[in-house]
């Protein structure tokens, strides 16, 4: 091994006397991110042979030559790093980032300790800082999309702010939510979606002021500034993420943020301009005759049919070019004692509809503080402030989104703005939709501040044996604000005889949690080490809205006293949840790792809020290092076990007398959800297996991951027959497998001075089959536009639909299996050249089957406007009149296939020489300019828009069936971006 | 590094000792109520007098709540009404072109709303028994009250299925379910429970012990709601062509013909609506029109008066407009102006239906004078109409119906079930070749897949 020769030529050369002119440099190799010391690492002057190794804690002490030096510090599975010294400066902290293969990352396996990638015995993706940022993300999800084998991460929405929707490892419930649970440097965060209030205006369910779900709202993950984090880890399986117990079957995504370096500050700069451009066209009907037109249209069309207009209301309406722009700037260093990093970001994402943005603005400060030898203290906090408005879309039973009634805008109208301001009216439908996007408001703000704090304590150490006391924990603290103004001028308005609409929401959700824990490290012997904890965690969440609203407003004013019309909405909810944590890891000479340890749980979400659940988990690994050197230079095996589990949400728990009033009297009335008093979590068995290969010469790895889970007590909404006066029961019981498979492949098959390439591939795919169902089959949706019918011995996201089949005397309807809506399989492919100081990086996501109803074209279908409405069928009748009038008999005609390939991120970076740099200051260590895109491109045979959309978004439960529907989404775009990136 | 301080640490182990007590007080096992509505265990376990009231007027909100679904989805049934909303294009291709599916747009048609309202009744028939601070009349009175409901959600949901039939109880435990009766068993089970309620209310004291909302303005005391009782009773004789009963239920109902005047003729018992947050506004008040408009027909089969214009039922509930809403190939520009503003109260039964209800006992006994005098009542009184006549050799039947139709639009979707009863829905006009006439609603899916063997109503509807 090359390494190994490296390291007794050094030895042998680090042992010659100092040089007569010589001074010391002392300092220490550590490991960007976990910032492990790194033993054994290689140092040398650049240029001699002068050279050192680091010792068991990371420190070196080197002779060198006086005057400014370069060093040069190799170490297996780091990229060789070089470091200036100036004449002056006799320390030197060397930071070494992980290579791409991350072989000896440490991932967290316990509650308060973590173990080497090398050694680890489950499936843990990681994401680096510079694979979050590579192409600029509204979002922290879309910059993992196509990243993580066996995550399906899907964009709900186009609008400014992003709004996502991650499935990992496949459906984990069939009623709750599936998405995973976020942990900033370990404090869970909120990921809530809370809903704008446009369900006021839209009516998309009901007449309440906010369905959440419908209203395209934005996850709050997003809020995150992506620039802070220097690594992310998602625990997908149960083994990996049982440490978080009754929360983590949708797995677990742990952020952790950066911190600062002993040393002089660094400053680091990043500049972006972009723009964005609409992705996707429908397309409209070409009307060849007025007579065409007064069919489809009604006899209105008569008098506004011209053949010589034509109008392109795609471009109208999402034709915006907007200017885009992100700053991010921190600053970190520090002494001995005390270490910093404090950063501040400031975005603006202008959407390609007018009037559309999301901007965000945020200020991290990160502090280690040593407080006595034995005691170390690392606090952070980050205060975000964001904001957007996001226009009127999604669903609509009032004519009036935008993306609704784009689609039912004939070419030939003219309903542009005049010269004057105002607009015409459309006398075709309810809302002319350049005028909402001109003059309607959706105005969201949130501030929030999450901030951590963590003590480490060295309470003894007797040599073999230490034992350390951690605490940890934090607040995410988190308010917004939504108004919705639409003013009593728009076309729709005055048409339920209450012009203009306004409604305010507030909400505020705080989420808070301690963890305490004892940490036993022991060696008996050199080749062992067993690290056992116990611990706590308590978590308590409290969330509450108040909502108002109010139509008829006078003078058009935006306030809802101005209303004569108001309605109001409060809700509360409030979780405690309290854990004890207890786990055993044993090393054996760096081969065999032996886990055990267990969670258990109790929650005031539980019907018996006195019982803990426990969920245990084992898992061993064993590494076969040098098996073949250079062919295969080592090789994993891996299996473990682990349960976690699926809270249930507050409130299901109880049977409820709904609130309402008639003609000034208070009503009671019984809820339509039966709960079960013993309601309990869902509870998730997965056992997971793996081999990890590492190749030619440690330039490709290998890693295949299987799995299957078993979940059982699954939280149903058992459908009621209606005449029980209920709709529906909450009650555990059914029992469903996911089985899985995961791949991951990377390597450096050119690796040269001036030449490199960087390939990584991911694969995923699973299958869920309903293996116990106590109650009978029962669907969620209605069959005429899709639903997923929960059967036992079948998949849990098959979806059925009618369809007409021949019988004596003609066709019958009858609901029949009409596709599945989980994806075959998803896929991911990056690659990076570089050549010199130009890199080039691509990456492809794909996406392979999975059904998806796309309401988007349906609605250009009814209103007889979709682009090939007039192509004629081999019985000479219209393509679209024949959808138009057999979809509520043959639902499959609006599903299809949402198969696509995206080219997700491309970036062409140029990393400026340093001899342009020194030209112009001599402090700068690094710039970087680059180019580069996201969404550019998309392959895909669905119609109707983007195949990642979903009307539900992020709050849609079940999930089972709420990924399932695009419906006037806001549409997606393309965005390109210019950095200029500094550090000095 | 060296800290002879010894501050930090005595800093330190406060700080652990602070988080070590913070631990065990969330040790402490932790229970947070419902803060967002009261729980139903507050009325089965130790049901107060407040509580049973304020659920008693949760019935009026649940038999409230399909006022639509009558009006309109029956309206568009038996072409009354369309229900043009582009945004929804299933009113349209669901309840005209169809077929009609359980699974499908048009299958639950007031059904989850009807049992609901049920559960509560039955809940609240329970719960009542056991109220401490009721006196003996009182209970009777809320029992009357509470029994009329339960009978005429059966009648709700009886002209919707109708030879499809209905589900009769709704048992305590939601795991057993009620039985499937056939209509006819079914119409029988809900007069009977008319009956029950009647000996209720007339055991039932002065007063309510809870207040009941304008819309019961005449009717809010068991003597007076008595009136209503006996008056939704009669529809369901006249529905059984049990037409002596009938005259018997409408005789100690609130009919009366001492006044034509259009108060008198619309005197009854009202759902109620206003725009204070937690009610609900009127759902036929469709004032643009944005999506809610007549059939057109409704003015052109209109009977004209001896000036020439037409029947005032008419004019004024109806009226040409230059909004002419379309979609999906059906339009129409006659607004519906039957009621005047989103609070205006919709009828639960009144004295014009009253009086054509005798008018129908009377045809029924083949008594034609005085079904004539009725008809004649309502024609010169409501329509301005000239009278047919003591000679009028007619079919009364058609002038029944007709009288119905003008009378009672846009309330209660009488034009269907009325025409099915008297097996002329093929008199239907459809808009275009591809609609379809229905005579019926299937039971929704959700039903029939709990229920083994599947009920009858589990089908497809062609229609013709």
């Amino acid at each position: 091994m090359r390494s190994r020769w490296w390291a007794l030529a050094l030895l042998v050369v680090g042992a010659f006397p100092a040089l007569a002119q010589s001074r010391t440099i002392t300092g220490s190799v550590v490991e960007e991110g976990t910032r492990v010391p790194l033993p054994s690492a290689q140092i040398v002057v650049k240029g001699t042979m002068v050279g050192t190794l680091t010792r068991e804690n990371g420190t070196f002490t080197l002779q060198v030559p006086v005057g400014a030096v370069v060093l040069t510090i190799r170490r297996i599975g780091y990229p060789q790093t070089d470091v200036r010294v100036a004449p002056t400066v006799s320390t030197v902290d060397v930071v070494l980032k992980r290579d791409a293969l991350k072989l000896d990352q440490v991932v967290i396996t316990g509650q308060a300790t973590g173990i080497s990638r090398r050694n680890l015995a489950t499936s843990v993706a990681s994401i680096s800082a510079d694979e979050v940022t590579k192409v600029t993300a509204q979002s922290i999800e879309n910059a993992f999309q196509g990243k993580i084998a066996g995550a399906q991460i899907s964009q709900s929405t186009g609008a400014p702010g992003g709004g996502n929707r991650i499935r990992i490892r496949g459906i984990s419930s069939i009623l709750g939510s599936a998405q995973p649970l976020y942990v900033v440097d370990g404090v869970i965060v909120s990921d809530v979606a809370i809903g704008s209030g446009t369900n006021k205006v839209t009516r998309a369910s009901g007449s309440g002021i906010s369905v959440a779900g419908q209203e395209n709202p934005d996850n709050r993950i997003g809020d995150l500034n992506p620039n802070d984090i220097e690594n992310i880890e998602i625990l997908k399986g149960s083994a990996a993420s049982a440490i978080y117990g009754s929360k983590a079957s949708g797995g677990v995504i742990i952020i952790t943020t950066k911190r600062g370096d002993v040393g002089t500050p660094k400053f680091s700069i990043r500049q972006g301009v972009g723009t964005s451009r609409l992705a996707y066209r429908n397309g409209s009907r070409r009307f060849t005759s007025a007579a065409d037109a007064v069919a489809a249209l009604g006899p209105a069309a008569t008098a506004l049919y011209d053949p010589n207009v034509v109008i392109d209301y795609e471009e109208e309406a999402y034709g915006a070019h907007p200017v885009n722009s992100e700053t991010s700037l921190s600053v970190s260093g520090g002494t001995d004692n005390t270490k910093y990093f404090v950063s501040a970001l400031l975005r603006n994402d202008a959407g390609i509809v007018r009037n559309t943005f999301a901007s965000k603005a945020g200020v991290r400060v990160n502090l280690d503080q040593r407080l006595g030898q034995k005691l170390q203290m690392q606090v952070g906090s980050e205060l975000l402030r964001t904001s957007n408005d996001r226009g009127l879309f999604g669903n609509d039973n009032a004519g009036n989104s935008v993306a609704y009634t784009i689609t039912k805008v004939p070419s030939f109208l003219d309903i542009r703005r005049r010269d004057d301001g105002t607009f015409p009216v459309n006398p075709l439908y309810n809302s002319n939709p350049l005028q909402t996007i001109d003059l309607f408001k959706n105005s969201e703000s949130v501030w929030r501040n999450i901030s951590t704090a963590r003590v480490t304590f060295d309470a003894w150490n007797a040599g073999q044996q230490k034992v350390q006391l951690i605490a940890y924990g934090g607040a995410d603290v988190l308010n917004q604000k939504n108004l919705i103004f639409s003013p009593p001028e728009l076309q729709y308005e005055p048409l339920d005889g209450l012009p203009g609409t306004a409604a305010t929401s507030y909400a505020d959700n705080v989420q808070r949690n301690l963890n305490l824990n004892a940490v036993h490290t022991w060696t008996p012997r050199p080749s062992i080490g067993i690290t056992s904890q116990l611990g706590t965690q308590y978590e308590r969440r409290t969330f509450g809205q108040s909502r108002a609203s109010a139509q008829n407003l006078l003078g058009g004013l935006a306030v809802v006293t101005a209303g004569t019309v108001r309605d109001v909405d409060e809700s509360r909810l409030e979780v405690n949840d309290f854990g004890l944590f207890a786990q055993s890891e044993m090393l054996w000479r760096e081969r065999l790792l032996l886990t055990v340890g267990a969670r258990a749980d109790r929650s005031s979400n539980n019907g018996d809020t006195k019982t803990f659940f426990v969920f245990p988990k084992f898992s061993a690994s064993y590494r076969f290092p040098e098996l073949r050197p250079g062919i295969i230079d080592e090789l994993k095996l891996r299996a473990a076990y682990g349960e976690t589990g699926n809270q249930p949400l507050y409130g299901q728990k109880f049977t409820g007398l709904d609130l309402s009033t008639v003609g000034g009297l208070g009503a009671f009335r019984v809820g339509t959800t039966r709960a079960a008093d013993d309601i309990r979590p869902e509870r998730q068995r997965e056992v997971e297996g793996g081999i990890d290969v590492a190749m030619l010469g440690n330039r490709a790895t290998l890693e295949v991951t299987g799995f299957q889970r078993n979940i059982s007590d699954l939280l149903i909404t058992r459908t009621l027959a209606p005449s029980t006066g209920y709709s529906a029961e909450i009650s555990n019981g059914a029992a469903m497998r996911v089985r899985g498979l995961e791949v991951s492949a990377g390597g450096f098959p050119i690796q040269r001075e001036r030449f490199d390439w960087n390939t990584r591939l991911n694969y995923g795919m699973n299958r869920s089959l309903i293996t116990n169902l106590p109650v009978p089959a029962f669907l969620l949706g209605t069959p005429q536009t899709g639903a997923v019918k929960i059967e036992q011995g079948k998949s849990a996201t098959q979806i059925i639909g009618n369809d007409t089949l021949p019988q004596a005397g003609g066709r019958v309807v009858v609901p029949v299996v009409i596709g599945d809506g989980n994806p075959s399989w998803n896929a991911g492919w990056s690659n990076e050249v570089r050549y010199g100081a130009v890199s080039l990086y691509a990456l492809l996501d794909h996406q392979q089957g999975g059904m998806l109803a796309n309401g988007t074209w349906r609605h250009y279908d009814l209103g007889q406007n979709s682009v090939d409405y007039d192509e004629l069928t081999s019985t000479g009748q219209k393509v679209g009149e024949l959808r138009r009038t057999t979809y509520l008999q043959v639902t499959k005609i609006y599903y299809e296939d949402a198969t696509y390939t995206k080219l997700r991120e491309v970036t062409l970076s140029w990393s400026i020489p340093s001899r342009y740099l020194q030209s112009v200051t001599s402090r700068v260590n690094s710039a970087k300019l680059s180019f580069s895109g996201r969404n550019l491109k998309w392959w895909t045979d669905f119609r109707g828009g983007d195949p990642e959309a979903q009307n539900f978004g992020a709050t849609g439960v079940p999930d089972a069936i709420q990924r399932n529907r695009e419906l006037a989404a806001y549409p997606a775009s393309k965005s390109y971006w210019l950095n200029l990136s500094v550090d000095f | 590094m060296c800290f002879p301080d010894p501050r930090p640490r005595r800093a330190a182990t406060l700080a652990a000792s602070a988080v070590l007590l913070f631990a065990f007080g969330a040790c402490k096992e932790s229970t947070v109520p419902n803060f967002n509505t009261p729980n139903i265990e507050g009325l089965l376990n130790a049901p107060n007098a407040a509580t049973v009231n304020t659920t008693v007027i949760g019935l009026l909100v649940g038999w409230r709540a399909n006022v639509g679904t009558w009006a309109t989805g029956l309206g568009i049934l038996g072409r009354e009404v369309y229900n043009l909303d582009p945004a929804e294009p299933r009113n349209v291709l669901g309840y005209l072109v169809g077929p009609l599916e359980p699974g499908g747009f048009v299958a639950d048609v007031g059904w989850s709303a009807s049992y609901r309202d049920l559960r509560t009744a039955t809940t609240v028939l329970e719960a009542l028994e056991k109220v401490p601070n009721y006196t003996a009349a009182e209970k009777a009175a809320t029992r009357g009250f509470v029994k009329t409901i339960i009978a005429q959600e059966y009648v709700n949901q009886l002209r919707v299925r109708d030879t499809f039939g209905i589900v009769v109880d709704v048992p305590s435990d939601p795991t057993v379910l009620g039985e499937f009766v056939t209509r006819d068993s079914g119409y029988k089970r809900a007069a009977a429970l008319f009956d029950e309620a009647r000996s209720d209310l007339v055991a039932g004291g002065t007063a309510f012990p809870f207040a009941l909302t304008s819309g019961f303005a005449g009717f809010n005391t068991p003597a007076t709601f008595l009136k209503v009782n006996r008056a939704l009773k009669a529809r369901v004789d006249v529905y059984r062509g049990d037409w002596a009963q009938a005259l018997v239920s409408l005789g100690a109902s609130f009919l009366s013909t001492s006044s034509g005047s259009a108060a008198a003729l619309a005197t009854g018992a009202y759902h109620v609506y206003s725009t204070s947050s937690g009610d609900a506004v009127n759902p036929l008040y469709d004032g643009a029109p944005r999506a809610l408009v007549a059939v057109p027909s409704f003015l052109t089969d209109a009977q004209h008066r001896l000036d020439g214009s037409i029947d005032l039922r008419a004019s004024s509930k109806a009226q040409v407009t230059g909004v002419n809403v379309s979609t999906q190939g059906v339009n129409s520009n006659v607004k519906i102006t039957t009621y005047a503003s989103n609070v205006a109260p919709v009828p639960i039964i009144k004295n014009e239906e009253l009086i054509l209800l005798r008018a129908e006992a009377y045809n029924g006994l083949n008594n034609r004078p005085l079904a004539i005098q009725d008809l004649d009542f309502i024609r010169v009184n409501a329509g301005g109409l000239a009278p047919l006549g003591a000679a009028y050799a007619g079919d009364l039947v058609d002038e029944i119906l007709y009288n119905r139709r003008y009378s009672l639009f846009d309330e209660y979707g009488h034009r269907w079930v009325d025409l099915r009863r008297y097996g002329r829905l093929t008199t239907l006009q459809k808009a275009l070749p591809s609609h379809r006439i229905f005579p019926v609603v299937p039971i929704p899916i959700d039903e029939c897949n709990q229920r083994s063997p599947q009920p009858k109503g589990c089908v497809n509807v062609i229609g013709f």
